[in-house]
Formats: structure tokens, sequence, C-alpha cells
């Protein structure tokens, strides 16, 4: 099971590393961690999704609570989050594949990003379904390199 | 007597070129209200130079008051009365019906003919699209410019760039022009992401050219307008390949920037040129109703020549 966890922390050195190990201690796997910023600089947030059952999360969240730097933080249940991460993928151009990558883009809404004689890049900020959905059709094409963001997210406006 | 320039295989001499539509032997131009001064004024012209026989579809008192008024000739056409609110569609099955070999639009709003012709009882559309392809003339270059799409496609995507250009080079093909060289025009040579969208979409088709889906012809770009069509603005910026500053077919990324060109060298430089609509079973004859006697006619010739290859 994914829970998406957003933890509000002071942006000092070894906190990414408290919080990392705490998730290892438990046995529960980092499926994916963005972190930034936040409007406050001596602030950032991470968005972090983990895979595990909701005990063994629910203990590590305890822990990470407890960290001195950790300001808040917040489980995410379905329906809260507003949630995107970013994709860029770099495929193989070949003349006869030019037509069917560009559908795809258009159909994904994905932006050309870079263009050279042998590859295209795109980009693609949206959630993860789509991003997924856009991996699988330009897979048989031939996919050079990809690169995700993990998952980024802020609580709903209402 | 088709003129073409020997080194480059182009055409020069727009008119001429034109002129051969008078030797072909009359077709049947349907054409659906008209009213006006200059589409009647035309199509008589078409008639006596032998192109065409047109039949005039719409009120039949009223074209013969217009003819009267013109001083036409009443041998010169022939009048297919309809009620007003059939008058598209009578235009549409005269041709579906084979009385007519090709269309011309008269009075009326270029949405509206379009949307009735490409019914489909009237089997007019093919795989393929419709484009406008236009022909004009600068005399300095001394050669004739297809230019497609100024009319038809607003901001074609790339698929329907596609087959923008396959209709371009068809046309090119038609009239005779040798060596076709397609030009892809955007505002810079160098592809710009994501700012101009236009210099991926040109680069990509000159690559996408490679596998012969257009068949025997030159496709490069991006080109700015100057270094597609001037050798000297071409050789300053050291654009290599066979299509810099030598393109005769010009496909523009948006219709803004095809009206663009298009009103500069016939309003502002004054030059001649022709349009027509392909890609369906025959080309459609679809003026500006503002245009002059002289475009329409000569647009109808460019149709004739198109249709008759």
């Amino acid at each position: 099971m994914k829970t998406t966890l957003s933890c509000l922390a002071y942006n000092r050195p070894g906190v990414l590393a408290k919080i990392a190990s705490t998730f290892a201690e438990e046995g529960i796997n980092i499926y994916s961690l963005a972190a930034g910023e936040i409007e406050e600089e001596d602030k950032s947030r991470m968005t972090i999704v983990v895979e595990g059952d909701k005990k063994t999360v629910e203990k590590a969240e305890e822990h990470l609570a407890r960290i001195r730097e950790v300001i808040r933080l917040e489980d995410f249940g379905e329906g809260e989050l507003i949630a995107m991460e970013l994709l860029l993928i770099k495929v193989r151009l070949r003349p006869r594949s030019i037509p069917q990558i560009l559908q795809i883009a258009e159909l994904f809404n994905a932006q050309v990003i870079a263009v050279s004689d042998r590859a295209m890049v795109l980009a693609l900020p949206s959630d993860e379904k789509r991003i997924n959905g856009l991996v699988r059709m330009l897979k048989p094409i031939g996919i050079i390199e990809m690169s995700r963001s993990g998952q980024i997210a802020v609580t709903s406006p209402e | 007597m088709l003129r073409r320039m020997r080194d480059t295989g182009d055409l020069y001499g727009l008119e001429q070129v034109l002129q051969r539509s008078t030797g072909m032997g009359k077709t049947l131009l349907a054409v659906s209200r008209p009213y006006d001064d200059a589409s009647l004024l035309s199509v008589a012209e078409a008639g006596r130079k032998g192109v065409v026989h047109p039949l005039l579809v719409g009120d039949g008192e009223l074209i013969r008051e217009c003819a009267n008024r013109l001083g036409i000739e009443a041998d010169l056409f022939e009048i297919v009365h309809t009620e007003e609110k059939d008058i598209l569609e009578r235009t549409a099955s005269l041709y579906h019906d084979g009385e007519a070999d090709f269309i011309m639009k008269g009075l009326v709003s270029t949405g509206n003919f379009i949307h009735v012709l490409l019914d489909p009882r009237w089997k007019f559309r093919t795989e393929d699209i419709l484009s406008h392809v236009g022909m004009f003339e600068i005399p300095e270059t001394h050669r004739i410019f297809l230019m497609s799409d100024a009319a038809l496609n607003i901001l074609p995507n790339f698929t329907r760039k596609m087959e923008i250009v396959k209709n371009a080079v068809e046309t090119a093909r038609r009239l005779g022009i040798k060596r076709i060289r397609v030009a892809m025009l955007a505002a810079v040579e160098k592809v710009r992401l994501p700012a101009m969208p236009a210099t991926r979409d040109a680069f990509l088709m000159k690559k996408f050219a490679e596998t012969g889906y257009f068949g025997r012809c030159a496709i490069d770009g991006p080109f700015a307008f100057d270094n597609a069509i001037d050798p000297e603005k071409a050789d300053t910026k050291e654009i290599g390949g066979d299509v810099a500053g030598r393109a005769n077919v010009l496909i523009v990324p948006n219709i803004e920037t095809g009206n663009v060109i298009w009103k500069s060298i016939t309003v502002l430089n004054r030059q001649t040129a022709a349009g027509v609509v392909v890609g369906g079973r025959c080309p459609i004859v679809l003026p500006s109703r503002s245009d002059d006697v002289r475009t329409k006619l000569l647009s109808i010739q460019f149709a004739r020549l198109i249709l008759s290859e």
C-alpha cells in the first residue's frame, strides 16, 4: 500500500538522512521523495511516497514527529491532496516514428523540449497514472533515458 | 508554352504558365451564388478563353440581370436556377452527379461552403485533408512559388502539416515544377524550444521526409522567409542545402503567417496571385470575396491546370 506524506522541516544538514533512516529502520521502502524550499527560506517541504502496511507506516510517522527539525508531518488521505510529478524522457528518433511520437505527445499534452537528429526529449508534468501511460506508449519506440522527479503535493484548497 | 528555367527546374511567368489551361479543352465549372461582378466577369472570361463552361447556380433572374448589366454574352454560361436554401447542396450535387468537373465559390461564406461540401453524401472527401495552395511570383527571384496554407488550416499540428506538405508537393508536380524544393518556414533557422514550436516541426518534417512519404522532392527547414527565397541571403548566413534560397514551395506554420505573406505580396507588392483548395476529389476555386477579376480568373485557370493532369 502506498502512502503519501508531507513533511515540513527546517532546511538543515542531516535532516533528510534522519528521515530516510527512520523509514529504513521500520523496513519501509521509499517509493519517491521530492524536496524543495517553501515560501520561508529556512524551511523545506518533502513529499514522500512510501510503501508499507498502515500500522508500520503509522509507527514510522510517530518516530518522524520526534525528529527535532521536523515541524509538521501530514499523512494525506485520498482526495485530500493535489499531487503531480515531472517526467523527462528521451526517445529514439527514427524518421518513420516522428508522427507517432508527436501524436502520443499531443495525446498526453507532453511538451517536446529538445530535438536532435537522433533523439527527442519530452516533458510531462502530470499525475502518476498519466505519466505511466506516456512511458508505456513510448516504450515500443525506444526510450533512451528517463527521469522522474517524484511526486510533489499540496493539500486541496477546499 | 510552358516556361521553365532549365537549370533549376522552376516555373516562371505566372500568367504564361496558367495560359496553358486555355488549350486543354473546356471543363464544366459549377459556381455557387455568382452574384458579385468579379465572380461573373472571371467565369465569363474563363469561358471566352475556352478554359471552362460555367454552370451558374443560384437565382436565375438575378444572375441574368447581373450578366446583362456587365455585358456578358448569354451563350457563355448556363444557369442552374435554384432556391436560395438549396444552392450549396445543388452545387455539390452537380459535382457528385458528374455534371460538373470542379467547383467555385461565389458570394458565399467559406465556412458554409466547405461545410456543405464535406457532407459524406457528396463523397467529396478523400483520405487527404483539404488545404489551400496559393501561387504567386516574385519577379526578382525569377520563379513561381506555391505557398500553403494561408486560408484553411489555422494552426496545424505536425500530422496535419504532413498532409499540407503532401498536397502542396502534389500540386507542384501537377503544375510541372520539375525540382520541387519545399521550405518549412519559421522565424529563425535553428530549433528553438519551447519558444518556437514551428522550428521543431520544420526540423522534424525534414527528418520525416527521409521516409520517402512525399516522393521525389527536397524538404528542408526551418527557414526565415528571406533565407528560403533569396540565395544571397542564404549564402550570407552560410545556410547550405538544395532548398536554402531556392525554395519553390513554402509551407507556413500557421494561417496568420500565410495571410501576411500573401497580403504583402498581393497588396503591398501588387503581384498577381492565384489560389485553390486541394485534397478533395477535385480542386475548389475558393477566392476571397474581395479578390479582383484577374485573381479569380487566374485561380480558375490554376484549378483547371491541376485538374487535367
